[in-house]
C-alpha cells in the first residue's frame, strides 16, 4: 500500500510539473505581448519593459529563471498592478477556498442521502421525484442557476445582496449555486452505484440470513455502492474550481478563480502560472486523495501489489 | 440443426428468455426492440420532439424574421417584449428574438460537430487499443489517463486566449476535450464484448462467421456510442456555453446562448427578461437532450437500472 | 404433520415480453430431518420455488400469486409480515447459493459476514459470536480458521468459499437448509467433497436439507425423496428408489438416460430433443408435449393433466409422450 501512495506522489508531482511547464510555454507563445493591447507606445519603451520583467530573453532561460524563484517559493509579478503573484495568491485563494468548501458540503450533504433514498426506493415516486429534479439541475449549470438564483433572491425577494463577500450571508448565494449543481450529479451516481450493489448476489445472501433492510443499505451496500461517487469526486472537485470562475464573476466574489480568467485576457503570464500552479496542485491532490480513498473502501484493490 | 441456446439470468432475478436458433442468426432484433422500447418511454419521446422544435427554431426562423442578427437599432435599446420584438431588444437595440435563434444555431452547431469530432477520435483510439490489445492498449490507455488528470477547462481557457477566436477552433479545442471519454467508453465496450461467454459459444456453435460476430459486436459498440453521443451534445453545449458566458467563445457580434445569458446575468435588476428568455431555451435544450440520451440508454440496454 | 407443506405455489413475473409462468401451482412436502431433492433444467422454476417460500423474489417483477407455504404447520411463509420473516430467515431456515463467487459480500470480511446470523437471531456478543464462527470454520475444513477468518472472500478458492456459505448458513443450527446448486459453479473434483460437507453437517444437525439441481447424479447418493419439475410445474415425486428404479414420466426417464456415465462409450449422447417452453406465453397442456420432435398422442394438448398416484410415495403427471429410443438420437 505504501508502494503505491508513494508512486502516485511521484506521479503527481510529474504531473504538476508538465502542466507548469505546458502553460509556461503557451502563453509565451501568444501572438503579441502583455503590453501589446496597450496604446501603442515608443519601441524603446516596450524594449525597456520588456527587459525590466525578463522577457526579452531566450525562452529556456526565462524558464530556468522562473523554476529558480519557484523553488524559493517566489512566484513573480504581475504586470497589470503592483502587487505580487504572492501577494494575490495569498488574498484570494482563501476566498475561493472557503465557497469552494461550501459549496462541496452542500453538495455532498444534499446529494448522498437523496441518492440512496432513491435507490432504495426505487422506481416510486421518491426515485422519479428526485432523480427528475436532480436532473434539472444538472441542466441548470452554474452560469444559468447563479443568475437566476440572484434574481429570484437577490431582486425579487431582497433576501440576499448580489454581489459581494461581506456579510455571512453573502456566501449563501454563490455557495448554493455551485453545490446545488454537484448535489445533482451526486445524487445520480450514488443512485446508480447503490442500485448496481443493490442487484448483486450478495446483497440476496444478505437478506437470506435476515439482516434487516436498513444494514442492507447501509452495512453491506454502502461501500461498494459509494464507489463511483468517490471517483466522481476527483472530477466533481475539478468542475467546482471551474465553476467557481463563474460564480465568482456573477456574484463578484474575490476570489482566485476571477483573477485566473482576467489574467489570461491580461495575458499576464507569472499571475496565469501562479493561478495555475495553484490549481493543477489541488487538482492532483484532489485525485490522489480519491484513489487512495477507492483503495480503502475496495478490498480487491489492495492487493494488486502482490500480484 | 443448430442446438438451441439458452439465455437465463438467474433463476430468482430474471426467468428463462428462448431465443430460437433463428432468431439468432438474424442478430437486427436488437435495434427493432429498442426502437419499440424508445417508443414506449414518453418522457425520451417528448425529448426527441423537443429537440426538433429546437433544431427547426434555430436553424429555420432567422429565415422568418425581419431582422439580422446584427441589425442594431440604437433608438430602442433595452426595450422589454412587444409585438415588434416579442422577446425585446438588448443594449445595441438589437432584436433578442433573432439572436436567441442565431444564438442556437452556434450553440446547437457546435454541440454537433464538435460531438462528431470528438465521436471519429475517440471510436478510432478507443476500437484500436482495444483491438490491438496487450502492451499497446495499455500504452494508449496510460496516455488517456493522463490527459485526463490534466485540468482541460484551464488548458481550455488559455487555449482560446491564446489564439484568435474562431468557430472553427472552438470546434478543434471542445472536441479535443471530449474524445478521451468517448475513447474510454468503446475501448471497454470492445473489450467486455471480447470476452464475453456469448462469442465463445457464436464461435463454437459454428456461427463462427466473421460475418455473424460483426453483426453482435458492432450494433452493441454503436449502440453505446449512439447513447454517448446524445449525452456528449449537451455536455459540448454546456462548455460552449460556458466560455461565451466568460466572453471567451465565439467573436461577438455573432451571439451564443452563452453570451446571451451572460447579457442578462449583467442586467438582472431591469431587465430580467434578457436573462429568463434564453436561460429558458437553453436549460430546455439540454433536459430535452439529456432526458433523450437516457432513453436512448434504457431502450437499447436490457439491464438497465430501472428494472 | 410435516414439517414444511408446500401448497399449490404459483410465482408469476412481469417483465417486459409478458408474464411468466415460473412456478405453476407446486406443491410438496418436507419432514424434519428429511432430504428432498428437487430437479429440473434451467427454467424449471426449482429456484424461484425456493426463493418464493423464503420472500427473495424481487416484487417489482416478481408476484406470488397463490399459494402456501406453512412452516410447522403453524405459520404461512407466504403471508408473514416481513419482520417475522426476516426471523426465520437465517434462523429457522437457511440458504446457500449457486455461485460462491458472487455470493459474498467483497466489501466486507469473512468474520464479519459469519458472526452476522448470530448477532441478529441470538444477540452475541462481538467476541462470543467470533469463537463460535471461527468453530464453524473449522467444522466445515478450513485450517487456521481463527487467522483466516478476517480474511476477505477473494482471498478464499471457490471451494472455500463454498465452505464458508455453508458454515455460515448452518451456524445457527436452522432447522432447514436449502441449497440451490451448491455445486454448479465448483471444480468437478471438489463437487463430491463439498456434497459430503453438505450431508454430514445436515445429519449433526439433524436439519431438514432441500437440494435443487439439475444433475441427477447429484441427487443420486444424498436424498431421501426427489421432487422432478418442468416448466414449473412438479411432473414427478416420490423416495429416491421410485425415481430412479421406476422413473414413470417421460421427463425422468430422459433425464436418466442423459446422464453422460450412464451411456454407451462411443455412442452419441442422449438428448432430450426440442426446447424448453416460453413461459411467457400461457401452455393450456402438457408443456414436455409441446417439445419438438417428440411424439405424443395428443391427448393433453389442451387440459392441464393431472397428477396421479402410483403408491404410497410416488406420485406422477399424466403424460402421453413418447420418447425417441436409445439408438433412435442422431449427432446433429
Amino acid at each position: 500500500m505504501f508502494k503505491f501512495i508513494l508512486f502516485r506522489l511521484f506521479q503527481s508531482v510529474v504531473v504538476v510539473f508538465a502542466i507548469l511547464t505546458l502553460t509556461f510555454f503557451m502563453v509565451r507563445l501568444t501572438p503579441g505581448g502583455p503590453f501589446s493591447a496597450e496604446r501603442r507606445m515608443p519601441a524603446y519603451i516596450l524594449e525597456r519593459i520588456n527587459a525590466y520583467y525578463g522577457l526579452d530573453q531566450p525562452l529556456f532561460k526565462q524558464f530556468g529563471n522562473y523554476l529558480g524563484n519557484l523553488l524559493r517559493g517566489d512566484l513573480g509579478p504581475t504586470f497589470t498592478e503592483t502587487r505580487t503573484v504572492n501577494e494575490i495568491i495569498a488574498a484570494t485563494f482563501p476566498v475561493s477556498a472557503e465557497l469552494g468548501l461550501w459549496a462541496l458540503l452542500i453538495a455532498l450533504i444534499l446529494g448522498l442521502p437523496v441518492g440512496i433514498l432513491a435507490a432504495a426506493k426505487r422506481n416510486s415516486v421518491i426515485d422519479y421525484g428526485t432523480m427528475s429534479a436532480a436532473m434539472v439541475g444538472i441542466c441548470l449549470p452554474t452560469f444559468v442557476m447563479g443568475p437566476i438564483l440572484a434574481l429570484i433572491f437577490g431582486v425579487w425577494l431582497r433576501w440576499f445582496n448580489v454581489s459581494g463577500w461581506f456579510t455571512a450571508a453573502d456566501r449563501v448565494l454563490p455557495a448554493l449555486t455551485l453545490g446545488l449543481v454537484y448535489a445533482a450529479y451526486f445524487a445520480r451516481i450514488t443512485r446508480g452505484g447503490m442500485l448496481e450493489i443493490l442487484n448483486q448476489d450478495f446483497i440476496r445472501t444478505a437478506e437470506a440470513k435476515g439482516v434487516s433492510s436498513r444494514n442492507i443499505l447501509l452495512k453491506h451496500a454502502l461501500k461498494g455502492g459509494l464507489l463511483p461517487m468517490v471517483s466522481f469526486m476527483g472530477p466533481a472537485i475539478a468542475g467546482i474550481i471551474s465553476g467557481s470562475f463563474v460564480v465568482e464573476t456573477i456574484f463578484q466574489v474575490p476570489g482566485i478563480g476571477r483573477q485566473f480568467v482576467s489574467a489570461a485576457f491580461d495575458r499576464d503570464y507569472f499571475l496565469v502560472q501562479g493561478t495555475v500552479l495553484v490549481y493543477a496542485i489541488l487538482i492532483t491532490l484532489a485525485n490522489l486523495g480519491v484513489d487512495i480513498i477507492q483503495v480503502m473502501l475496495n478490498p480487491r484493490l489492495r492487493f494488486e501489489d502482490s500480484q | 440443426m443448430i442446438p438451441p441456446i439458452q439465455v437465463s439470468a438467474s433463476e430468482s432475478r430474471l426467468p428463462v428468455v428462448n431465443l430460437d436458433p433463428a432468431q439468432l442468426e438474424e442478430g437486427s432484433s436488437l435495434w427493432a426492440d429498442a426502437w419499440h422500447r424508445l417508443k414506449k418511454n414518453r418522457l425520451a419521446l417528448l425529448s426527441f420532439w423537443i429537440v426538433v422544435f429546437m433544431g427547426v427554431f434555430c436553424f429555420v426562423g432567422p429565415f422568418l424574421s425581419p431582422y439580422s442578427y446584427i441589425d442594431q437599432d440604437l433608438m430602442r435599446t433595452l426595450e422589454s417584449p412587444s409585438w415588434a420584438h416579442p422577446f425585446g431588444t438588448d443594449d445595441l437595440g438589437r432584436d433578442q428574438l433573432t439572436r436567441l435563434m442565431v444564438g442556437g444555431r452556434v450553440s446547437l452547431g457546435v454541440g454537433i460537430i464538435a460531438t462528431v469530432v470528438s465521436l471519429m477520435i475517440g471510436v478510432v483510439f478507443g476500437a484500436v487499443a482495444a483491438y490491438l490489445g496487450g502492451k499497446i492498449d495499455n500504452a494508449m490507455m496510460r496516455f488517456v489517463d493522463v490527459l485526463y488528470a490534466l485540468p482541460f477547462t484551464i488548458f481550455v481557457i488559455l487555449l482560446m486566449t491564446i489564439f484568435e477566436r474562431s468557430i472553427l477552433l472552438l470546434f478543434v479545442v471542445i472536441g479535443a476535450v471530449e474524445w478521451l471519454t468517448m475513447a474510454r467508453i468503446v475501448r471497454g465496450q470492445v473489450q467486455a464484448l471480447r470476452r464475453q461467454e456469448f462469442v465463445e459459444a457464436a464461435i463454437s456453435l459454428g456461427l463462427s462467421t466473421r460475418r455473424i460476430l460483426l453483426r453482435h459486436i458492432i450494433p452493441n459498440v454503436l449502440g453505446v456510442v449512439v447513447v454517448f453521443a446524445t449525452l456528449t451534445v449537451p455536455a459540448v453545449i454546456l462548455l460552449e456555453s460556458f466560455l461565451s458566458f466568460l466572453g471567451l467563445g465565439v467573436q461577438a457580434p455573432l451571439p451564443s446562448w452563452g453570451s446571451l445569458i451572460k447579457l442578462g446575468s449583467d442586467n438582472i435588476q431591469q431587465f430580467p427578461h434578457l436573462l429568463i428568455v434564453p436561460s429558458f431555451f437553453f436549460s430546455l435544450t439540454l433536459f430535452a437532450l439529456n432526458f433523450l440520451g437516457d432513453g436512448l440508454r434504457d431502450a437499447l440496454d436490457p439491464k438497465s437500472s430501472r428494472d | 404433520m410435516p414439517f414444511l407443506e408446500i401448497k399449490d405455489l404459483t410465482t408469476h413475473f412481469h417483465t417486459r415480453n409478458g408474464v411468466v409462468r415460473a412456478v405453476d401451482g407446486v406443491s410438496f412436502f418436507l419432514r424434519r430431518g428429511e432430504t428432498l431433492g428437487i430437479v429440473g433444467e434451467s427454467g424449471s422454476g426449482k429456484s424461484v420455488t425456493c426463493y418464493s417460500m423464503l420472500g427473495l423474489i424481487p416484487t417489482p417483477p416478481g408476484k406470488i400469486v397463490a399459494g402456501s407455504a406453512l412452516l410447522d404447520g403453524t405459520t404461512d411463509l407466504l403471508r408473514a409480515s416481513r419482520k417475522e420473516l426476516r426471523k426465520i430467515r437465517g434462523k429457522r431456515i437457511a440458504m446457500i447459493f449457486q455461485d460462491p463467487m458472487t455470493s459474498l459480500n467483497p466489501y466486507l470480511r469473512v468474520s464479519t459476514q459469519l458472526i452476522e446470523p448470530l448477532q441478529i437471531h441470538e444477540g452475541c456478543s462481538k467476541k462470543e459470536a467470533l469463537k463460535r464462527a471461527v468453530s464453524a470454520l473449522e467444522e466445515v475444513g478450513i485450517t487456521e480458521a481463527a487467522r483466516r477468518i478476517h480474511a476477505y472472500p477473494h482471498e478464499f478458492s471457490g471451494g472455500m468459499r463454498q465452505r464458508v456459505m455453508i458454515a455460515m448458513a448452518l451456524i445457527t443450527a436452522p432447522e432447514l437448509l436449502i441449497a440451490d446448486e451448491p455445486t454448479t459453479a465448483l471444480d468437478v473434483t471438489v463437487q463430491a467433497q463439498i456434497l459430503d460437507l453438505i450431508r454430514e453437517r445436515q445429519a449433526a444437525r439433524n436439519s431438514a436439507l432441500i437440494l435443487v439441481t439439475h444433475d441427477l447424479g447429484v441427487v443420486a447418493g444424498m436424498c431421501d425423496r426427489i421432487a422432478v419439475m418442468y416448466a414449473g410445474k412438479i411432473v414427478e415425486t416420490g423416495t429416491a428408489e421410485d425415481v430412479f428404479e421406476s422413473p414413470l414420466h417421460p421427463y425422468t426417464v430422459a433425464l436418466q438416460r442423459s446422464i453422460p456415465s450412464l451411456g454407451i462409450k462411443g455412442k452419441p449422447l442422449y438428448t432430450i430433443p426440442g426446447v424448453p417452453p416460453d413461459l411467457s406465453r400461457p401452455i393450456p397442456g402438457d408443456a414436455f408435449a409441446l417439445r419438438k420432435g417428440l411424439r405424443n398422442g395428443g391427448k393433453w394438448l389442451h387440459t392441464p393433466p393431472p397428477l396421479r398416484q402410483v403408491s404410497e410415495t410416488h406420485w406422477v403427471r399424466e403424460c402421453d409422450v413418447e420418447l425417441p429410443a436409445l439408438e433412435e438420437v442422431k449427432d446433429v
